[in-house]
């Protein structure tokens, strides 16, 4: 399956990572899209969440509640990007702490503070597997971005 | 009565939210959350299982330990199903 997203989110995304991690902190976004649509993407969502150099922690109540909502909306997360201060790579807090814990979900991860050209390449991006496993996967494989 | 039949009529249904998705997901008042939570988890096809957990619509985390009935939850009550901690690093 290959999400299909306005380039706006990315340049969105970007955004939110300078904004609220200003290049030294991590910080976390989620893509979204209506639940009868699985390969859309159309809405950009930065949760409330704590954050170092080295780890962001999504507000338990904040997600219950987005949880609530998304199913009062029937809306569901696409891809979890989250931006590292330096390379990027997918680590086993990643692996194991990710929203959505469903076969097909996407993990993006931004280098650099989201400070590079707004754009998929340098980006780390993780499917998860049948088993469990996280697979890396070239970004433009499974993300098509549309001016 | 047998007591087979009075099992039968002390299970009931929750409403379980997950990313999007809502389940009705059947239980017994006596029985672990935990039971609970792999029902759920097996009806939503989540494949990473040990950090997720049941949330009230509250926000307030399910103890795993504790029987359902034990932990406040009502037939048709919505539950969510998520990470015990969304994080990253």
């Amino acid at each position: 399956m290959r999400l299909r997203a306005g380039e706006g989110l990315l340049g969105e995304t970007f955004a939110h990572f300078r904004a609220c991690g200003r290049g030294r902190d991590e910080c976390v976004v989620f893509w979204t899209g209506p639940l009868g649509d699985r390969e859309v993407a159309d809405e950009v969502v930065h949760p409330k969440h704590s954050a170092s150099r080295s780890e962001y922690v999504v507000d338990p109540a904040w997600a219950v509640a987005f949880a609530l909502d998304g199913a009062r909306r029937r809306r569901s997360v696409r891809l979890q990007v989250h931006v590292h201060p330096g390379a990027a790579f997918h680590s086993i807090t990643d692996d194991e702490h990710s929203i959505v814990s469903k076969p097909g979900a996407l993990s993006l991860v931004v280098p650099n503070g989201a400070n590079g050209p707004v754009s998929l390449e340098g980006c780390y991006l993780a499917e998860l597997q049948r088993d469990g496993s996280w697979r890396s996967v070239p970004p433009a494989k499974l993300i098509e971005l549309k001016p | 009565m047998t007591p087979a039949t009075i099992e039968a009529k002390k299970k009931t249904e929750v409403s379980v939210v997950y990313d999007g998705d809502t389940k009705e997901i059947s239980y017994q008042p006596h029985e672990a959350v935990r039971a609970l939570l792999e029902r759920a988890k097996t009806a939503f096809g989540v494949v990473t299982n040990h950090l997720l957990s049941l949330f009230d619509p509250g926000g307030n985390e399910l103890s795993d330990d504790v029987s359902v009935e034990a932990a406040g939850v009502a037939p048709g009550e919505k539950l969510v199903l998520g990470q015990s901690v969304i994080k990253g690093g």
